[in-house]
């Protein structure tokens, strides 16, 4: 892909665009986090030649350049947007659904993803870059300008949190 | 199976984020599926995408293509201009750094000193807009404006107004500068003060990465603009790169 061959790009970037899109979208709202997203590729693909290293640490290149288009972006909105969904109805959908069987559906994705971006914005980072990106939490603190330690914190004080709203609403 | 919060220990938290498939617990599921296989609607822009990387990516690397700048053709002289403008805007991109280099540069429509001035001027005056405006995202970014502080020493020549101010000045400056070139080459360039010393470029590889954007900013700039300012840094390692600046085509 560094050489510009765009089949390598196409299976780049269907490995790393879907968790880097949720990733965003708790970030930024689901309507925001194509184009934050797409912003994010096209400063990728800039900057490119300045990139050294392998296929991990370019996720972890082009999450850090989604995450601060995200900041940016959060900054001219001023806002951190919300799911109009009630945590309620969210458990309920991820209820609904077979989470325990092999195929699991976009609806259970979704609700999953909005119960994550229920949290406090640090909980709900650390728990995406740990679980839906798949990083350590060196890397996810190398991400968010963090140690290690107040990542592995922070997810923790965010899977509390989910596991009380999953277990209030039995 | 479902686990009470309060039985939840940060070595437990530890195993459900690093297997929450295998975890067995709703709060385990729940995670799993928010990791859950990409959805078609997902990858609905793939094709958008792969049409930017053709457009903004496929600049061959530095390592493998001297071709980046094309051979000589016979007219030396108009290419030799023509990259004087290139370094000109280079300059202006930088905050005004190889400009000040020159100073028998004469007044060029489209590339005039005045704005180059103004540039700097604004650059330098209001550092907090300009880094309020500036990308400053990637790793790459702030190695550069790392770059560009260390090279405001007496060694360089000009007003460089560092890495931040030149980012700044990038994002808006194509306006200023009358040139259509993307803002890929500014920022590409804007590290350009760190290493374009007088001496050629090295083993090292941010030199060649610097190369590749004046390159870069050369393919991208009106080549009948008219300059004569051959001893400008920026341009002298363009030209060593292709054995000789006669050999810098346009």
């Amino acid at each position: 892909m560094l050489a510009g061959d765009e089949r390598a790009f196409r299976t780049v970037y269907r490995a790393v665009h879907p968790p880097l899109l949720r990733y965003l979208s708790v970030l930024v709202g689901r309507s925001e986090a194509e184009d934050v997203a797409s912003e994010a590729w096209t400063q990728a693909f800039r900057d490119l030649d300045r990139f050294t290293g392998d296929a991990d640490g370019f996720r972890g290149w082009i999450t850090t350049i989604g995450r601060n288009r995200a900041l940016d972006h959060l900054r001219h909105a001023r806002r951190r947007p919300s799911d109009e969904r009630t945590v309620e109805e969210m458990v309920d959908l991820l209820d609904d659904a077979d989470v325990e069987g092999d195929t699991l559906g976009r609806v259970t994705s979704d609700a999953a993803l909005a119960l994550v971006a229920s949290l406090p914005p640090d909980q709900a980072e650390a728990i995406m870059l740990r679980t839906v990106l798949g990083f350590d939490a060196v890397t996810a603190g190398q991400i968010l300008g963090k140690s290690p330690g107040a990542v592995r914190a922070a997810s923790f004080r965010g899977l509390r949190q989910l596991a009380k709203k999953i277990d209030r609403h039995p | 199976m479902r686990i009470p919060h309060r039985h939840l220990s940060r070595r437990e938290a530890e195993r459900l984020l690093d297997d929450p498939a295998g975890h067995g617990s709703a709060l385990g599921s729940a995670l799993a599926a928010a990791a859950g296989p990409a959805q078609p609607g997902e990858l609905g822009r793939e094709d958008a995408a792969a049409a930017v990387f053709q457009r903004t990516a496929m600049v061959p690397s530095p390592g493998d293509s001297p071709a980046v700048v094309p051979v000589s053709r016979s007219g030396g002289r108009a290419a030799l201009r023509a990259v004087v403008a290139t370094s000109a805007v280079v300059a202006l991109a930088t905050g005004g750094f190889a400009l000040a280099g020159s100073a028998d540069l004469p007044h060029i429509p489209g590339l005039p000193g005045q704005a180059s001035d103004r540039a700097t001027e604004s650059a330098a005056k209001d550092p907090q807009s300009s880094e309020a405006s500036s990308t400053s995202d990637t790793p790459g970014d702030e190695a550069s404006e790392t770059g560009g502080a260390g090279s405001s020493g007496p060694g360089t020549s000009g007003s460089s107004t560092s890495g931040p101010g030149a980012s700044g000045t990038g994002t808006s400056g194509p306006g200023a500068s009358g040139s259509d070139r993307p803002p890929s080459s500014s920022t590409t360039t804007s590290a350009s003060p760190s290493s374009s010393t007088p001496t050629p470029p090295a083993s090292t590889s941010s030199p060649t990465r610097n190369l590749h954007g004046v390159c870069r900013a050369f393919q991208a700039t009106d080549h009948s603009a008219n300059g004569k300012s051959l001893d400008s840094t920026a341009f002298a390692a363009l030209a060593d790169a292709a054995g000789g600046a006669d050999r810098v085509a346009g």
